[in-house]
């Protein structure tokens, strides 16, 4: 009889074991996804105010990539992992559009049944900052791109 | 025997009523995770993207500010073009306010959720209000 009791709690344990693995790894899975999300929307948006805060062409765009890279270190996200482009878009009669982007991908592979079921996502944002041409001297010398 | 049939049925019936509370317990609580960490990421979104529109539009107020009559509609609607042109316009709602000096954007977007209803975790929709000033120093068209 102490045998089956402990067959039968055996059994129970294997039944519950991968619904609470499932509900774990749901967790981590989507818990890095979003909280990576949430890192690069700040990462790109820090971007942005440095890539429109420089009066000269040539310095916006380098520190924009800097200004990232350490937001990203912040949320202890490796910058080497990520790819980070800052280029112009003419969209605005007065000036140009600097268009900051930074996508990383996100190795899912270990979490547990949601890793190997859903893959590694590519989580990308960015944003559009206008650079006028009366606050930057862009016009003078022109606007360099980078990425990084 | 048949005391062990009966010990046997009421482990079945126990571990039955077991995953059956523990189960959706479960699930709700790991929704409820994820939710909020996904109206943390949108409330970040937001924030980023009054940041830039609000910029967009005070840089506009220097501009014509200098020495001119300061057309507040003209830096909402470039707070508005800097908001487009990073996000699509028919996905959130924006308010812009501007005056002589500032330029203040509202923009309200709805995060993604895996519960609704009674069980649904925080706000239903997250706003982020930015004011911008135009920057010292070159405020003037030259």
């Amino acid at each position: 009889m102490r045998s089956r009791r402990g067959l039968s709690e055996l059994i129970g344990t294997l039944i519950a074991l991968p619904l609470i693995i499932a509900a774990i790894g749901a967790t981590v899975y989507f818990g890095r996804g979003f909280y990576l999300r949430a890192a690069l929307e700040d990462t790109a948006s820090v971007g942005a105010r440095w890539a429109s805060t420089s009066l000269s062409g040539q310095q916006g765009c380098a520190q924009a990539l800097e200004a990232m890279r350490r937001t990203l270190r912040g949320y202890y996200i490796d910058p080497a992992g990520a790819r980070i482009t800052v280029r112009a878009e003419e969209v605005w009669g007065r000036g140009l559009f600097a268009r900051v982007s930074v996508s990383y991908r996100l190795d899912q592979r270990s979490v547990p049944i949601f890793g190997p079921l859903l893959g590694s996502p590519t989580v990308s944002v960015s944003y559009a900052t206008p650079i006028d041409q009366f606050n930057a001297r862009h016009g003078e010398e022109g606007w360099s791109q980078c990425s990084g | 025997m048949v005391a062990v049939q009966r010990m046997t049925d009421r482990q079945g019936v126990s571990l039955l009523s077991f995953l059956l509370v523990f189960s959706p317990v479960m699930i709700l609580l790991m929704s409820m995770a994820i939710d909020g960490l996904s109206t943390v990421a949108t409330y970040r979104r937001a924030l980023g993207l009054a940041d830039v529109a609000a910029r967009a539009g005070a840089a506009t107020l220097s501009y014509r500010g200098g020495g001119r009559a300061v057309d507040t509609g003209w830096a909402c609607f470039n707070a508005q073009l800097a908001l487009c042109t990073s996000a699509n316009c028919t996905a959130l709602s924006a308010t812009c306010t501007a005056d002589e000096s500032s330029v203040t954007v509202s923009v309200e977007l709805e995060p993604p959720r895996m519960l609704r209803g009674p069980f649904a975790v925080g706000p239903q929709r997250v706003r982020a209000t930015i004011t911008a000033e135009p920057r010292s120093g070159i405020a003037a068209e030259d």
